[in-house]
């Protein structure tokens, strides 16, 4: 009897003190934050809903219907895998007043990712003291109830302005390369580099032309005299009063220049001397000997057998003979 | 003769073509280029236009038309574009065709420097370009104006000769002589370094256009890398051969290795 009123005065005390609940051990489930009460209700809310990559959503658990709220312990959402999978969690700022029965905790979310979509659901163990424990039971008294998931949008994140760098031109490349001297045509490098020794070759080659050698002088010479002579000939053969003589004097001369005689000769022997000197072959000297001789005899003859025609024929061949035409 | 030989090294390289034959490729090109020097002051905005005019110059020098102002400015865009690696492959194109041109040599310089080589490591001493630098290299004169010089000092020998044969002058006609040999010495010594330089640049090369290549041992991704570092963009790289897709290639310092050849651009 003794043990049966001691039982009495027990359940006498806790109904008049819930907060006296005696919660088993046996049977808890994990994480238990130490609820107690009958037909508990757990409510989440977030605010806001719609927010940036980097916000934070204020998450409140209101628990309700406990009979003893100063034990219940602030539940550990980080522990939770679902949760701190997709967020950041740190504790909220502590409720301004809790009504009878009733536990409200707030915490900071910030999603880890912008492809969250929502607070997933949350599960609050509780103990009922009304229900029986029974041995082969013991976590029958524990119930759980659980919160709706929350859905929430994050925004994608407005990027801001990009900075504006200006481009570092260098001094060579600030304006467009146009075509320079460098690309010179390739004719041209070979024009520049044959023309010094060409305009020099050239060069002596007119010299050589304006200034004869000997030889060549020589001949230049003779090729002048003779054709003199021969113009002067036939100028005498169109004029049919033509004085031997004139044709004499005018073989003389081109003899003279020829064989560069110093002066005029006088006699056919005078002439055949200086030829020699002046190195005249053999035939050469006959040949202008037998001229003169047959001049003579066209100029002093009392009664002469050649005319003056006939003279400068002779004449002309003797030149012609002389500068080796046939 | 060598002065006429010399001659002939130089005009050996593409003849100039006139911008105006591609007049409306090299008219947009060229209006791309002044849009991006306008758009100078924000980079973003500039740099298409660099894009863009880039492209074309490639698409006249594709043709043919081997013009060194079309040379400079595709490289010039390339690197005003950002693409530091296409620039150093243009400018090498450029010189491949003009071996001697300063400004190319200049732009290309300056844009080795840009490129992002690391300070330390196996990459930092084996990818840096060296460069041997001749007696005429260091003279800083154009060839070209070198060659001007022994066209002018043949000109001048060739002068007092054909005076000295004119005076008869023993004393004259040497002098002249050694003038006409300075020039031909001058001449053999530019031929050799026309020689050298077009060696030097018509080699098969490549240039790294991904940065952060890497240089295995193999041809294949599961061939171990060759150096600890990667390549930066801009590495240019000498080709020693070519398997399934792969660039056997040498680096200045001497590593030999292979590169993925999507990862580069050939200068060809």
């Amino acid at each position: 009897m003794t043990g049966n009123r001691f039982l009495v005065l027990l359940l006498a005390v806790a109904g008049t003190a819930h907060a006296e609940v005696v919660i088993p051990v046996i049977g808890q489930p994990s994480p238990f934050y130490g609820a107690a009460g009958k037909g508990v209700k757990v409510g989440a809310r977030a605010e806001p809903v719609e927010l940036t990559p980097d916000g934070v959503v204020v998450y409140t658990l209101q628990i309700q219907n406990l009979v003893n709220p100063a034990d219940v312990q602030r539940p550990d959402l980080s522990a939770i895998d679902a949760l701190s999978r997709d967020f950041q969690i740190e504790d909220g700022p502590a409720p301004a007043a809790e009504p009878d029965g009733t536990r409200i905790f707030n915490y900071r979310l910030r999603p880890r990712r912008a492809s969250v979509t929502a607070i997933p659901a949350f599960t609050f163990p509780y103990y009922d003291p009304s229900l029986p424990q029974p041995p082969d039971k013991p976590d029958f008294p524990f119930r759980k109830v659980r919160t709706e998931p929350i859905t929430i949008r994050i925004r994608k994140a407005v990027q801001p302005p990009a900075a504006v760098v200006p481009l570092e031109v260098p001094d060579f490349a600030a304006e467009p390369a146009r075509s320079t001297s460098a690309e010179l045509p390739p004719w041209l490098w070979w024009a520049a580099a044959a023309a010094p020794p060409v305009l020099a070759l050239g060069w002596c080659g007119i010299w050589h032309m304006l200034n004869p050698g000997g030889a060549r002088l020589r001949r230049r010479r003779r090729s002048r005299a003779a054709r003199a002579a021969i113009r002067t000939l036939h100028s005498l053969a169109r004029n049919p009063r033509s004085d031997p003589g004139t044709v004499v004097w005018c073989v003389a001369g081109y003899l003279a220049e020829r064989f560069e005689l110093p002066g005029l000769f006088r006699t056919p022997d005078d002439l055949t001397r200086r030829l020699r000197e002046a190195g005249a072959d053999v035939d050469t000297v006959a040949q202008c000997e037998a001229f003169l001789k047959s001049a003579d005899v066209a100029r002093f003859a009392p009664a002469p057998e050649r005319s003056a025609d006939a003279l400068i024929v002779d004449a002309e061949q003797l030149v012609r003979r002389l500068e080796g035409e046939p | 003769m060598i002065p006429l030989a010399l001659v002939a090294a130089m005009a050996t390289g593409p003849s100039p073509v006139d911008q105006a034959g591609n007049g409306d490729l090299s008219a947009a090109a060229e209006s791309a280029y002044r849009a991006g020097l306008d758009a100078r002051t924000d980079a973003a905005r500039a740099r298409p236009h660099f894009v863009r005019a880039a492209e074309l110059y490639e698409a006249i020098w594709e043709q043919g038309n081997y013009s060194l102002a079309i040379a400079r400015n595709m490289a010039q865009c390339r690197f005003l574009a950002g693409d530091v690696g296409r620039s150093i492959r243009d400018y090498r194109r450029g010189l491949r065709a003009f071996p001697h041109d300063g400004d190319l040599r200049v732009g290309l310089a300056f844009v080795r420097e840009q490129v992002a080589y690391p300070l330390v490591g196996d990459v930092a001493d084996a990818a840096r370009p060296k460069d041997n630098p001749s007696p005429f290299d260091r003279l800083r004169i154009p060839l070209h104006r070198l060659a001007w010089v022994a066209i002018g000092l043949s000109a001048v020998g060739w002068f007092v000769l054909a005076r000295a044969w004119f005076t008869a002058r023993g004393g004259l006609a040497l002098f002249g002589g050694a003038i006409v040999f300075a020039a031909v010495a001058l001449g053999a010594g530019l031929w050799w370094e026309d020689s050298r330089q077009r060696a030097r640049w018509t080699q098969p090369a490549a240039v790294v256009l991904a940065p952060g290549t890497d240089l295995r041992t193999g041809n294949s991704d599961e061939y171990p890398k060759r150096l600890d570092g990667r390549l930066p963009a801009g590495v240019e790289l000498k080709v020693l051969g070519e398997r399934g897709g792969w660039l056997h290639v040498e680096l200045a310092g001497g590593a030999v290795g292979w590169v993925p050849k999507d990862r580069v651009a050939e200068v060809n």
